[in-house]
């Protein structure tokens, strides 16, 4: 009798499935529906050029769309490039900083135009040897004007773009925009002023942490585990946009090369750059 | 059964919202509030422009007939146009400009120049050529140095793979070794406030000379330091202009110096004279300020220096009554001729006139006339056989010739003395060969052989007296 009792009918069943275990697996699909929340790593591993820009402009337009986007990483190791493709490149970060957070992970180099899009995140880690810095612009000067027998422009700058003197002084500008950009991404973290920053030192990681250049010394590792705690996520997934969204790496031919094929550390174009060049061998 | 009865709403929603709620705090752990992102204000950049000039109308000194000696054997890293508006303001003074090509040795060129100009050399003096220089800086000559940090000349060494660089310091210094200013191998450098780049000085704090007196700020682009040693810094640097070798506070650091005797100029920079620099603030004022001291020189000429002895005309006089015969004539048009190629004419005065250089011809048994221009030189003249010279001591008369030179500011003179005037026009030819390598110099003095005494012509005639002039001339 009592196992009879206990036994429960086929409405009874039919009672709890309606309301628990039918909630139950409805509440269940729901949570799954809800993403795992991944921190997109964006390499910066070339030179910056339009190739460039274009490549990683378009995975932070990426991240900034996608929800389950919650972080990003960018990984830099990059002499710097051109100085409108890494004011085009900063001012997306720039964009994007503003929905999600964003850390940049110096692993070799961070120097000159890709100091400039580091400062550009909310925190910088390198390593105690990346190089860091390197903040200035550089550039060839143009040719005096000239005019030719067979080749008529219409103005004494047509052919030559800028007066010598000017193009100095653009540069100047550029210079102290740059200085502007570290100033507000830094802000009370840096320690120096202009008359050492803008010296246009490469410094090592450790003493670039000293100066007030990055945030703290660490791997990838440590970046992704920064990025992951700026926007209170755990068990998130890391992943590659450039492979999420099927980027080719792509060259561009920034750097000249030399006759026999060798890639020399030189824009293969004049104009002005925020580009670190490696001192040439100079016995004085 | 009636506990789920009871409370199926209940039990509904929380097997909905604890599976939601489970996994969304496993994978956030709260709301993230983004600070405000500033974005850097691009637009209130603008491109920095140069200091306004400042050079107002001038008043012009002319120096007609002052030679300034611009190197050009050194390698020298500039381009003769480089220095247009520095040329201009020498020319529009009356002054020439000659280069050293090598047609002229450069020892005969520093003995008629007002200044040696050296633009970034690359190849170092000869010790020859350092002492020249330093007894024409000596004489009152001015020595002008200017460099560059961005001139040095760089070679490509083959068998290493390098850039060997030569920078213009190190030459120059070689030759400004004896004058105790040094330019050190070095730029300088003001990241706080440039003159459109780093590299581009401004200078505001000058030394008290008449070079630097009115100017209020000059700016140089691309300037070694000077160190001014013994001398004085003319134009100093900032708190904030660094030398590039020690990357730190370079106060009291100069661009330019002056030495103490103020006859060596030195600078760190030469493309402030190059336009468009050389409009932008006081900087066309200092070229002009350099343009006068490089005039303004007195460059005291002494007997070796001869035919680069005179400034002005020259006009020939006869001491004592001598009579201009077929003998003396033909030396003396060689001596014209000598004078016209460095641009001197000559002409035979019977007085001395108001105005033009002397050369003063005569015998050492002098005359009433000849006295008053051979007196300061105390020359013992009592015995009939030898002269007592105060610096040289005493001397046989016989078969030597005199060459005695007084300088002022308004007339040179140089006196030609033989024991006999039969001598005399030995000694004329001597001297308008221009080679005086048969004579002893000694500053304003010098002894010179001309042969045998009375013998060197062997005849000697003499001519009737020249129409309206004295009869007789009293012979040694």
């Amino acid at each position: 009798m009592k196992i009879g009792k206990s036994e429960i009918s086929w409405g009874q069943t039919q009672y709890i499935l309606l309301w628990i275990a039918l909630p139950l697996i409805i509440g269940v699909l729901i949570a799954a529906a809800i993403p795992r929340p991944i921190i997109g790593v964006i390499h910066l591993d070339t030179a910056i050029d339009s190739y460039a820009a274009g490549d990683l402009i378009a995975q932070i337009d990426y991240a900034r769309q996608r929800t389950e986007v919650r972080a990003v990483v960018l990984m830099v190791d990059s002499p710097g490039g051109t100085v409108v493709d890494t004011e085009s490149i900063y001012q997306e970060l720039l964009q994007l900083r503003q929905d999600k957070p964003v850390v940049a992970s110096v692993a070799g180099m961070a120097a000159s135009g890709a100091y400039y899009l580091s400062v550009g995140t909310d925190y910088i880690i390198a390593n105690p040897t990346s190089e860091v810095g390197n903040i200035g612009v550089i550039g060839t000067l143009p040719d005096n004007p000239a005019i030719f027998e067979s080749l008529v422009s219409t103005g004494p700058y047509k052919l030559w773009g800028e007066p010598r003197d000017t193009f100095q002084r653009e540069m100047e500008m550029i210079k102290q925009d740059f200085y502007q950009a570290v100033k507000l991404g830094r802000g009370d973290r840096l320690l120096v002023g202009p008359e050492v920053i803008l010296t246009g030192r490469i410094w090592p990681g450790s003493e670039a942490l000293r100066i007030g250049l990055i945030d703290s010394l660490g791997s990838q590792s440590v970046a992704i585990a920064t990025a992951a705690r700026l926007a209170r996520i755990s068990n998130y997934r890391v992943t590659d946009l450039a492979g999420l969204i099927g980027i080719q790496a792509s060259s561009s031919g920034f750097f000249a090369q030399s006759p026999d094929g060798v890639t020399l550390p030189y824009p293969n174009q004049t104009g002005i750059y925020l580009l670190y060049i490696p001192p040439v061998p100079v016995e004085r | 059964m009636g506990f789920i009865k009871r409370y199926r709403i209940w039990i509904v929603l929380a097997l909905l919202i604890v599976p939601v709620a489970l996994r969304g705090l496993s994978f956030y752990h709260g709301y993230v509030i983004r600070p405000k992102v500033l974005s850097p204000d691009f637009a209130s950049n603008a491109i920095p422009e140069p200091p306004i000039s400042t050079s107002a109308p001038e008043q012009i000194t002319l120096r007609t007939g002052k030679v300034v000696i611009m190197d050009f054997l050194h390698s020298n890293q500039i381009a003769p146009s480089d220095m247009s508006s520095f040329v201009t303001a020498l020319t529009q003074r009356g002054a020439r400009v000659e280069i050293t090509n090598g047609d002229l040795p450069l020892a005969t060129q520093l003995k008629y120049a007002s200044a040696y100009l050296v633009f970034s050399p690359s190849t170092s003096f000869s010790a020859e050529e350092v002492n020249l220089v330093r007894n024409f800086v000596t004489s009152g000559g001015r020595l002008m140095v200017f460099t560059d940090p961005t001139r040095g000349m760089s070679t490509y060494d083959y068998n290493s793979g390098l850039t060997i660089n030569q920078p213009d310091a190190d030459s120059a210094n070689n030759l400004l070794a004896p004058f105790g200013i040094s330019i050190n191998n070095d730029y300088l450098y003001n990241l706080v406030k440039s003159e459109g780049n780093f590299r581009n000085v401004l200078f505001s704090t000058f030394g008290s000379s008449t070079l630097t007196g009115d100017l209020t700020q000059v700016a140089f682009y691309g300037v070694h330091s000077v160190d001014a040693g013994s001398g004085m810094p003319l134009i100093i640097g900032d708190k904030n202009t660094y030398s590039s070798l020690t990357d730190s506070d370079g106060s009291g650091m100069a661009a330019a110096a002056v030495s103490a005797d103020g006859n060596v100029l030195v600078f760190g920079d030469f493309s402030f004279m190059i336009p468009p620099y050389n409009t932008v603030a006081d900087n066309g004022n200092l070229i002009r300020h350099i343009a006068d001291y490089a005039l303004g020189g007195t460059h005291t000429h002494s007997v070796a220096d001869f035919p680069y002895v005179f400034d002005r005309n020259v006009y020939v006089v006869p001491a004592g009554g001598m009579q201009m015969t077929a003998d003396m004539l033909a030396p003396l048009a060689s001596l014209q001729n000598e004078l016209l190629a460095t641009s001197t004419s000559l002409a035979i005065q019977a007085e001395p006139p108001a105005e033009g250089d002397l050369l003063v011809v005569g015998s050492l048994t002098p005359s009433d006339d000849l006295i008053p221009y051979i007196e300061s030189f105390h020359l013992g003249l009592d015995d009939p056989s030898t002269i007592v010279i105060p610096s040289l001591g005493t001397v046989s008369r016989s078969g030597i010739g005199l060459l005695l030179y007084h300088y002022t500011a308004t007339r040179n003179t140089l006196i030609l003395l033989t024991d006999t005037l039969d001598d005399l026009p030995a000694l004329i030819d001597l001297v308008s060969s221009g080679d005086l390598s048969s004579c002893v110099t000694q500053g304003d003095i010098g002894v010179c052989s001309i042969g045998s005494g009375n013998s060197y012509y062997a005849e000697p005639t003499w001519e009737p007296p020249l129409e309206g002039t004295p009869s007789s001339t009293p012979s040694g």
